[in-house]
Order: C-alpha cells, then structure tokens, then sequence
C-alpha cells in the first residue's frame, strides 16, 4: 500500500470514529437545538448572548470537568455544589479578613481538595458508597457554609477579585470562559496522554482487572475525587468573583446540573467511558436551553423539567447504543 | 533447582481453614498441573502466590530464596504472572492498552505515547497466533482471543513463571486445540506453567508434573507419569469415584415418549429439528458454541420468542410460550449460568428451591415459612447438599453445592423431562458423579433428561443416545454404547455432511434398530 494510500485510510478511519463516536450525537443535538433556539429567541445568535452563555456556563462546567473524572471511575460526587459554596464562601472571608486575593484562592482550592480527599478516603479504604458518601458531605460542606457565615452573606469583594468573574479579556472574551477552556484542555491532555488518564479508564473499565494487574486503582479513585474538589472549588471561587458576594445558599442544586451535563455528554455511569469533549458539549446544551428558555419567554419554570427530560433521553440513548454494540 | 517453592502455607478465612499447611516445588520448565476438587484450595494457594491474598503462615521460595509476595506488585516484579479464571478484563480498553496495564501500573502524569507500544504488541500477539490489531476494541475479541491477550500481557512482562487458573473453563471446544498449542509456544520459550485444573483429560495432556490437593493439603506431587487418570480422581476426591451406570430406556414400539418434538426451528438459531425422547433416557445434545443446542433447550422452555414446530410431551399437543407454561407442562430447566440464570446468589438454599413451586408452599397466597424450610431440609438431605441449614445462602456454597441446589428447585416440581444445559459445569469429580447419580435416579423412576456438556467423554458416559448438532442442524444421531469421542467430533465440525438428508438418515437407521 503506497503512503498516500493508508495516509487516506487513517484519515477515513479518523473520520469514520468522529461520526461513530458518542460526541457525534450530543454535538447534533446542541446544533439542532442552537438553530431550533435561533427562530424561538430573536437575540440568541447575538455575541453578547453567545459570550453570556459560554459564562454562565464555566462555572458549572469546570465543576463537571471534576464530576467527569469521578464518573470515569464508576463514582459520583453529590458534593461538588456544596464544595463550589464552601470554597466560595472561604475564599471571600479570607480576602475580606486581609488576605491577598491569590493565596487565599489558593488556599480555598486546596480545601476543596481536603473535601475530595475525605470523600476519596471514605471510599476507598472503608468502601462506603460514593453515593452515600458524598450524599452526607453535600450536607456536612454546606452546613460549614452556613456555620462560619452565620447564614450571612460576605460582601465587600475587593475588585481585583472580581475580576476574575466579571472580567473581559481584550474587552471581549469573559475571563471565566478562559479558565474552562484551560481546565478542558487540561484534562484532556491528561486522560488522553498521561499514565494516569489510561488509568483512570483502565480502572472504570474493570477495576478487580486492573488491580490484579498492580495498578493502585485506591489511588486513582482517591485522586480522581481530589481532582474533583479542587476543580469544584475553582468553579465556586470564580462564580463568587462573578457575583460580587458570597452567600452561603449559592449553587444549591447544582450537582444535578453538572452530572446532567456529564450523562448527557455521554460518560458512562457505569464508569470507563467520558470525554472532555462530550462534558463540554453536554456542559453547553443544558448552558443553551436555560438560556434559550428564558429568551424564548418560556420562562425558567421549564428548566428543571428540560433538564431531566434531557438527562433520560441521553441515558436511553447510551442505553440503546449499548444494546446494539 | 525448583523455581517456585511453597513451604507449609497455611491461609484460614473467618469460619474455614482453606490451607492446611500445602508444600510442593515447581521445577523450571515444566508444566505443573495443580489439580484438585472445588474447595481444595486451588483457588486460595493461587492467590497467595499472586499476592492477592497475605498467607498466614508457612514460606515462599523463588529460586530457592524465601520471598514476601505481598501484592500482584511484588508477584510480578519476581516474575510471577496470573491468568485467573474469569481472567477480568478492561473491555473498554484496547487489546494493546490491556496488555501493557501491568507493566503502566505505577500511578503517574508521565506522558504516555502509544505508537511504539502497539508495535511491540503486535508483535506479541503474531507470535502467539493471534492475528488482531493491537488498537482494536478488547469488546470485540472473542474469550478465546482475550485469553491469548491476557497471556500476552503476563509475557510482556517478561515474566519466568504463569499461573493459569482453570484457563480452559471459559473456552470452547474448538477453541482448545489452539490454547495446547499457546502452552507449547510457552514452553519453547522456556516459560514455566502452573495449570489449575480439575479437567483431568486436559491434564494429561500438557502436564509434566502434578500436584493434587485434598482439603486444602497436598496428597501428591510428582511426575505425570507416575499416575492414572483414574488415581488422580480417586486422590482428588479422597474415596473410589464409581463409573455411571446407564439406566436402559423403555424404547420399544409403543412406548409414548415424553418428549416428541417436529420440525422446530428457533429464529436463525436452530433449524427444523425433529427428536423424541423417551422414558428412563437420558438423551445428549452434543454440539459447539452456536450449534443451537442451548437454543433448542431454550425454545423447548419458552425462552425464546421466534419458535416454530409442534411439541408434544407424553403424547400432548403443547403450546410452550413462557417457561410458565414449560413447567405446567411438566418440563424443567437447568440452565447453563448457574450465578446469572440459575440461583438467587444472596437467598438461601431453601428459598431458591422453593421458587418452581410457591403455590403449593402457600396458603390462600400467603407463604407458608415453615414449608419453605422443611422443603429446604428435605432437598439438602435428598441431594446431600453440604449446607449447615436451609437458611443458608448459596453464596457461601461450593459450585458443586450450588448447582445441586438449581437441581433442587426442578426435582421438587416433579418434572416429566428435564432440559440441562451443561450441568456439571465448574463443579468437581465428586459433585460430578453426584449429580450424575441425580440424573440416573430420575430417569429411573420413568423421566427422561435432555443435557449438553462441554466435555464430549462426560456426554457419552452419561447419556443413552446422542444427537450431534451443527449451526442449527441435527448432524447425526448415534447410540452411546457404539460410538467415538472422534465421530462425534466430526460431526459437530460439520465435518461429515451436513445436509438435511444425510441427518435424517442416520436418524432414520437409528429408528430402524428399535
């Protein structure tokens, strides 16, 4: 076969795995619904509209970048929303009390990682499941919020802060968007080229396999529940610099979102399957339908409803695809 | 020198002592068969080998050094490699990303390329026969396939010694040429093999040594040649194991039989079969992966939803269309995944028995515990199922135990035919023949059974009258007593003629003797 011949051949097979691959449907869907929006909401296609979804969603979506990881292993993190609170929370009493704004983000990021490693400890060692586990720290994490608070919110933001969520780069470009795509980029280096990222398939796909085969999959489950601290906390401390104030009750409900995200970009529950680029696309539809809900004038009391009828059509879709393979 | 050596390990879990104190030597190179019934330790004495389980008590010695193997970390590092039974896999993952997770087991940012590392797994796998990309998906191997990968995985490793752990439990027939094969290119390359297994005929056939364990210790240990299969089976199980003894069918030109079956076809799967069976026989199905035995089994049971032909059971014209109306016609089922198809894993014996005939254990539809529990008494003490009560979970059994108990739950209904697909599957010499004198005591009182196996010797011992199949067909049909394990090979092969007439020919001679 000449060189120009298999050049051609792993070109096709390249093109043949983009179209068979799970992406491949959540990225139609979010075409199909982006066009089906653009008739609905007069101003959807705008780049304000376009930069304002891609912001909203950043926090949410780093946070499930951390949840993607989890799921990888067969796990779940319920306290991911709690944790974007907390470190929320921490970061702004921190500043507030005089702490320079990046040690004190960065000290809010590694409590973020102390919660993942609790969760991930608890896990792994005493084999509490994840569900029960990070059911209990959601409530524990929150009421820490609540507790160093007193219910109240923190204000008075120093502005260097905020600028890290209400920021435009070259007067155009959010800065929290800039953090996601990092963080994406990240991690997708990192499961695609590293040890680990291999790992971190290797163990969802059969856990008792790779272990026997000496891989510490303790150790990489526990890593990847650290890995999701630290990015749920990044996602919380950008969200509080967005907002300008820090209450204790923000991102209530979040984790339902973001693990919605993640089925619906296509990562398996059942662990071993998930991509950054399907949880970036999964992050945006539900980005797109909270927004286009609203500007279509249907109004937000449908998001909940959208948001779950989404998350059963993705999970029978895999089911299907499932079956067929 | 001996490569590997084990010195009085001991090894006891809450409740039972699996290791009693086992010693015996591997010599490099050789092919060493560890055999020994279900629940002799086989299992446990692997693990502990492999690092996956601590001993506690007794020595290791790796070319005559003691030596602490304290994870499937440390086993490997001396050279030591496992292929477990159920040999766990990452389907997920591609053949060549599985073959070299040992050797990326150290948790790590470091970058990972794959170009190279395909390369050298192909490699691997041409050598050892295998003629598959190293990027496919694991998911589309066959098990055969993946057994060659996970021996791939062990040799990447470089390592000097393999355990197998019953490695041919999960093939099938005509997958077994090339696995001896796989074991000889082992050989050649000077890599010692530990062979786990209570397939005796597949022992002698690749084993140089062999070591034989009873109740977690060691009875014997020395070379093939120095036993018979048939001391091996007598040392496994600690007592003379008896050959069956046929029971003779009634068969004579006006007997009903129980089962009449005509023209039936399931989907794609089995084509126009036509059989009858009669009482006191035990008729067996013979056929590979795919032949449609297990399918026909199904069909007969109302398993299947495309079912064509007409069945009649003692002379009865039946419509089977769920196994509800299978056992109302008198039939039972042992299929041929006990863990998935047979047993409630975390209920007791009792319970799953009690299962085939609720109604009856009830009152006014309230179920009546203390039947429940006699039932269970009474079937432990009829099949001698060693369980320390009826409430105990078949979990806890051995596989043997277990699949008396699937047994169970058919005998108590009182089946007029019982359909069973590989029924002695993964169970020991003992179990074996026990189930075998089940099947002999139910046939005796007039029943008939129908049953396939995996092992073509034990098809032709048990049964009356064999029926081979191939792709959906019946190929032959042959009288146990006058026939070869060779002939029915070849006509499971497809091998001999295969259409439709020249089957029912021998079918029609075979009338003709009666």
């Amino acid at each position: 076969m000449s060189k120009r011949q298999s050049m051609a051949n792993s070109s096709k097979k390249a093109l043949l795995r983009v179209f068979r691959g799970r992406e491949t449907g959540v990225l139609m869907a979010l075409i199909v619904l982006v066009i089906a929006l653009s008739f609905l909401a007069k101003n959807f296609l705008s780049m304000g509209n376009i930069f304002s979804i891609l912001r909203a969603v950043s926090f949410e979506g780093i946070a499930a970048l951390g949840m993607m990881l989890v799921m990888i292993t067969g796990g779940l993190d319920l306290s991911i929303a709690s944790n974007m609170a907390l470190s929320g929370i921490l970061v702004s009493l921190l500043m507030v009390s005089g702490v320079p704004v990046f040690p004190a983000v960065l000290i809010a990021i590694v409590a973020g990682m102390g919660i993942g490693l609790v969760n991930g400890l608890i896990i792994t060692r005493i084999r509490l499941g994840p569900i029960i586990t990070t059911l209990g720290m959601m409530s524990v994490v929150r009421g820490v919020a609540f507790m160093i608070t007193k219910g109240l919110p923190v204000v008075n933001l120093p502005s260097s802060f905020t600028a890290l969520g209400q920021g435009l780069i070259g007067g155009v470009v959010p800065v929290p968007i800039v953090f996601f795509l990092a963080v994406a980029i990240v991690i997708h280096l990192i499961q695609r080229y590293t040890v680990f990222g291999y790992q971190l398939y290797a163990t969802g796909g059969n856990e008792v396999a790779s272990r026997y085969s000496g891989v510490q999959t303790a150790k990489v489950t526990l890593l990847t529940y650290v890995l999701a601290g630290a990015l749920g906390a990044l996602g919380g401390v950008l969200l509080i610099a967005r907002l300008g104030v820090a209450q204790p009750s923000i991102a209530s409900g979040y984790e339902m979102a973001i693990i919605a995200a993640v089925i619906i970009g296509g990562t398996s529950l059942n662990g071993g399957i998930g991509t950054v680029l399907g949880t970036v696309l999964g992050v945006l539809i539900i980005g797109v339908i909270r927004n286009g809900l609203v500007l279509a004038n249907i109004g937000g009391y449908y998001i909940q409803f959208a948001n779950g009828l989404l998350i059963l059509t993705a999970v029978v879709i895999n089911r299907l695809r499932g079956i067929q393979s | 020198m001996n490569l590997l050596e084990v010195q009085g390990v001991v090894k006891t879990f809450p409740g039972v002592q699996a290791l009693k104190g086992v010693s015996f030597g591997v010599e490099a190179g050789s092919v060493h068969a560890l055999v020994g019934e279900n629940g002799a330790g086989k299992s446990t004495l692997i693990k502990v080998c492999a690092g996956i389980e601590s001993k506690d008590d007794g020595e290791i010695l790796w070319k005559g050094e003691a030596t602490d193997i304290r994870s499937p970390l440390d086993a490997r590092n001396l050279g030591v490699g496992v292929v477990h039974q159920h040999f766990p896999q990452c389907s997920n993952l591609t053949v060549a990303q599985n073959i070299y997770l040992s050797e990326l087991s150290k948790t790590t940012l470091r970058p990972l390329m794959w170009g190279e590392r395909n390369q050298r797994a192909r490699a691997l796998l041409r050598q050892f026969g295998l003629e598959r990309e190293p990027d496919e998906l694991l998911s589309r191997l066959s098990i055969g396939e993946r057994q060659v990968v996970e021996i791939c995985k062990a040799v990447a490793m470089n390592v000097e010694l393999i355990i197998m752990d019953e490695p041919t439990s999960a093939l099938a027939l005509q997958e077994l040429e090339s696995f001896f094969d796989l074991i000889a290119k082992l050989r050649e390359q000077n890599i010692t093999v530990v062979y786990v297994s209570h397939k005796l005929d597949e022992v002698f056939r690749i084993a140089s040594r062999i070591t034989i364990l009873r109740d977690g210790s060691n009875v014997f240990t020395g070379s093939i040649e120095e036993v018979t299969p048939a001391r091996v089976a007598t040392l496994m199980a600690g007592h003379d194991v008896q050959a069956f003894e046929r029971v003779t069918p009634v068969r004579s030109a006006d007997t009903e039989p129980v089962l009449a079956v005509d023209g039936f076809s399931v989907s794609d799967k089995v084509t126009d079969v036509s059989l009858s069976v009669y009482p006191g026989e035990i008729l067996g199905l013979a056929g590979l992966q795919g032949s449609g035995a297990s399918d026909l089994m199904k069909g007969l049971f109302g398993l299947e939803s495309e079912v064509r032909g007409t069945v009649l059971i003692d002379g009865k014209k039946m419509e089977i269309r769920t196994p509800k109306d299978a056992i109302g016609a008198g039939l039972g089922y042992v299929p041929v995944d006990r863990h998935v198809e047979g047993l409630n894993l975390i209920q007791s014996v009792a319970e799953n028995t009690a299962i085939t005939i609720l109604r009856t254990l009830s009152r006014k539809r309230i179920i009546q515990r203390n039947a429940i529990r006699k039932l269970g008494e009474r079937v432990i003490k009829m099949l001698s199922i060693r369980s320390h009560s009826p409430w105990q979970a078949v979990n806890y059994l051995s596989g043997g135990n277990q699949q008396k108990v699937v047994l169970a739950k058919w005998l108590v209904t009182n089946p007029h035919l019982l359909l069973l697909d590989d029924p002695t599957r993964g169970v020991d010499v003992g179990a074996k023949s026990e189930i075998h004198g089940i099947l002999r005591d139910l046939v005796g009182e007039g029943k008939a059974c129908v049953m396939t196996s995996c092992e073509l010797p034990e098809l032709i011992s048990v049964s009356n009258r064999i029926i081979t199949m191939y792709k959906g067909r019946i190929t032959g049909e042959y009288e146990s007593d006058a026939v070869t394990q060779e002939e029915i090979m070849h006509a499971i092969t497809g091998a001999v003629n295969t259409g439709g007439s020249a089957g029912n020919g021998v079918r029609e001679e075979a009338r003709g003797d009666e």
